[in-house]
């Protein structure tokens, strides 16, 4: 198992992408180690999802690969477990008895994918970069979302107001009309919100929008 | 001289007369004796009173006849004299008594023996003639008396003659009746003997079991019907030693004769078991017990049983087939049930020797291959695949049909073993388990397999025991020691349910279960597994919560020693 200086130190290294494998059975941890360090994955192993728990996930695109029956807790209440805490990284389930109802279970909590003891060595890479490239999308579209909350948290109130008008395809004039000013106003307002939201035009800030979750019928 | 002439005359016609008596009192009775003396006497002689007294030699009786007229007084002196002269009589004393006075003429009395010694009897005679007695009256009484005696005595002859002969008849007719009772008893006796002896022959027929009797001197053996019909031979006659031997299966032979000759040579009783070879080629296995015993002629001489055991043998040899046939079924049961562990104790390290191989493909496919990392990969490809193909051997010798031989082994190691096909199983169920085996225990003889499948069925009924507890902890804990008897011993002890004290003496019962889903086999075959192993498989409550199994199994003497 490694040890949490060499994440924290890893963190500078944000590129790197982080394979965290659970198996109880040493042999197998350290195979899926070493296949996974022979494609270039950095591996981190650990004996059980107890000691897992005890990490600070790094901010890099990382997957978690476990056993489905693991002593002291099973897989699927580990995988809620995760949820509940909002952990979101993205999970490859092994199992030793291709259980049908679990693995059903597993992919629709989310899990990337499950695989049955014993799989092609080919099947679990090909798993393993489809889950971490969804985590980089993930992490990726998470950084574009919190970068528009900052933008959006920069507007005055009377800008936010302006903006939902806008989403929801007012014309100026309509807006001085509701907002109850002159529409030379409402202009000066759009036009600081739009640089403010870097929008390009009002198209474009219509997908801001969306993606931070504010629908028009609420403005 | 003309009156004596006369006289003479007259004597002499009476005493013709009197010797025609003889003839026709012989075979006549002492009564009609007496009653004819008393009529010749007072008819024929002219004596004018005859009074005759005869001892009828047949129970004593006295017979008294009078003939003619006696006067009072004479009858008075006649019961006087009778009364003292029984004594006198006896003594040849003849009194002669003359005189009466009291008829017209005086009645003159004689008394006169019959017999020597009056041994018959006696005759008394009255006459009114004056010269009375005289010599012709005596003579002629006596001559009387005399023929008399003789009638009685020839009387008394043909009396003792005709009892005699009575009694030849009484014992003949006895005899008789007792042969014909003897002979009756004899023929029940015969009846008897012969049903019994049906019946000897037919118990010996039911019970296939033939008896004979061999004498070692004459070597000649005689034997019952069924001896003969389980020998294979048509005609029951007596064979000999040679031709029995013949019978016997080529391979067993020379064990037979040996075995024979070593106890007939010491005397001792036999009993042993062998094949014979028919002639129709077919196999009987005999079971042969006789007991030795010297004849009155001082030979050694075996009386004794064979028993053709042949179909007992078969039926021993099915259930053998048939219990070994059930404990393979319940281990590969046992394995189905296990088979979600077993298939994971494969699938395990075959993913693991996967990975390492991709691996170690991987690292050695770059560009700068990386030789130590392929290695290593390449060691850890091998240790799996070696821990895959154990597990597999070890299920296929649980599996397998037939019996692995016994050997001397170290019970520690079996119990390592049955722990590395179960210890998944154990984790899966939250059992937290324990071993406490004592070191340099004594080697056993056992069947691994059997003993592995012992272990097994005990554990898992311990695990479930165990499953419905919430409120401690499932703990199990197989221990090895040595027990009193120098032999192994081996528990394994859980904290489940216990046992409940109705089933604890039916739990080794075949088909006993409390379990839903049991065939309630399990116990019953470890017990008797381990009873084949010369142990015993016994069960109990723990002081605390749950139960105990302990089965022991005697020290292998050979390996020890």
């Amino acid at each position: 198992v490694t040890g949490s200086s060499k994440s924290q130190r890893d963190l500078a290294t944000p590129a790197e992408r982080i394979v965290f494998v659970i198996d109880d059975d040493v042999a197998m941890r350290e195979t899926l180690s070493s296949l996974f360090r022979s494609v270039g994955l950095r591996v981190e192993l650990f004996g059980s999802a107890r000691e897992f728990a005890r990490i600070k996930i790094p901010e890099t695109a990382s997957c978690l690969v476990l056993d489905i029956r693991l002593p002291g807790v099973s897989g699927l209440d580990f995988q809620a477990e995760l949820a509940d805490a909002d952990i979101r990284i993205p999970i490859i389930f092994m199992t030793g008895h291709g259980d049908i109802p679990m693995s059903v279970k597993a992919m629709k909590a989310g899990a990337i994918d499950f695989l049955t003891k014993p799989f092609r060595d080919q099947d679990m890479l090909d798993a393993v970069v489809k889950a971490l490239e969804r985590d980089q999308k993930r992490r990726d579209s998470e950084k574009v979302v919190s970068e528009l909350r900052v933008r959006f948290d920069s507007l005055t109130s009377r800008e936010r107001e302006v903006m939902a008008m806008v989403v929801d395809g007012l014309l100026n004039k309509q807006i001085a009309g509701k907002l109850g000013v002159a529409e030379i106003t409402v202009k000066i307002h759009r036009v600081n919100m739009m640089r403010k939201m870097k929008a390009r035009s009002a198209i474009n800030l219509v997908g801001m929008a969306d993606l931070l979750g504010i629908s028009r019928s609420k403005a | 001289m003309a009156d004596e002439n006369l006289r003479l005359r007259a004597a002499l016609r009476d005493l013709v007369a009197l010797s025609t008596i003889p003839a026709g009192w012989i075979g006549i009775e002492p009564r009609t004796i007496a009653t004819g003396l008393a009529d010749i006497l007072a008819g024929s002689l002219g004596f004018d009173f005859a009074f005759v007294r005869m001892l009828d030699p047949i129970g004593g009786v006295t017979i008294d006849v009078t003939s003619g007229c006696a006067t009072e007084g004479f009858l008075h002196w006649l019961q006087t004299q009778l009364s003292t002269l029984d004594e006198s009589l006896r003594k040849q004393a003849i009194p002669n008594v003359i005189g009466f006075d009291d008829r017209p003429k005086p009645l003159r009395g004689i008394i006169v023996p019959i017999g020597f010694n009056a041994y018959a009897g006696l005759v008394a005679v009255g006459c009114e003639r004056s010269d009375f007695p005289t010599e012709v009256d005596r003579m002629l009484l006596t001559v009387a008396a005399n023929h008399a005696a003789t009638a009685f005595r020839s009387a008394n002859l043909i009396n003792e003659w005709r009892r005699a002969e009575e009694e030849v008849c009484k014992a003949r007719d006895e005899l008789e009746l007792r042969v014909m009772e003897r002979t009756a008893e004899l023929q029940r006796a015969m009846v008897d003997l012969a049903r019994s002896e049906a019946k000897l022959i037919e118990a010996q027929r039911v019970s296939q079991t033939g008896s004979f009797v061999w004498n070692v001197s004459t070597r000649e053996r005689v034997g019952s019907k069924e001896f003969f019909r389980i020998l294979g031979f048509d005609e029951p006659h007596s064979v000999t030693w040679e031709m029995v031997l013949q019978r016997a299966h080529p391979e067993d032979r020379a064990l037979v004769q040996q075995t024979i000759r070593r106890a007939s040579r010491a005397g001792k009783d036999l009993d042993y078991k062998h094949r014979l070879l028919m002639p129709d080629r077919s196999v009987k296995y005999v079971h042969v017990v006789a007991h030795a015993a010297r004849n009155p002629a001082g030979e050694l001489e075996y009386v004794g049983a064979v028993v053709d055991i042949t179909a007992t043998k078969q039926a021993e040899e099915k259930l053998h087939k048939a219990q070994t046939e059930l404990a393979r079924v319940t281990r590969v049961t046992t394995l189905g049930e296990m088979t979600a562990s077993i298939s994971h104790e494969v699938s395990q390290p075959l993913a693991a020797v996967v990975n390492a191989a991709g691996a170690c493909l991987r690292w050695l496919d770059g560009s700068t291959p990386n030789l130590d990392e392929a290695r290593r990969a390449a060691e850890w490809a091998m240790k799996e695949g070696n821990r895959a193909a154990e597990v597999i051997r070890r299920v296929r010798a649980l599996a397998k049909n037939n019996e692995s031989p016994k050997e001397p082994l170290d019970i520690n190691s079996v119990i390592d073993e049955v722990i590395a096909l179960v210890e998944r199983e154990l984790a899966m169920r939250h059992v937290r388990w324990r071993l406490e085996l004592a070191s340099a225990l004594p080697i056993v003889l056992a069947d691994r397999v059997q003993l592995q499948q012992v272990i097994i069925n005990l554990v898992m009924n311990g695990v479930e025991a165990m499953q419905s507890i919430a409120d401690r902890p499932h703990e199990l804990v197989i221990r090895s020691y040595p027990d009193e008897a120098q032999g192994v011993a081996v528990d394994v002890v859980d904290s489940g349910v216990g046992l409940c004290p109705d089933s604890a003496d039916k739990l080794f019962n075949a088909f006993f279960t409390t379990k839903s889903g049991g065939m309630g086999m399990g116990l019953s075959i470890c017990r008797s597994i381990i009873e084949v192993h010369g142990g015993r498989l016994s069960a109990a409550n723990n002081a605390g919560p749950g139960a105990r199994f302990r089965f022991t199994l005697p020290l292998h003497e050979e390996v020890t020693a």
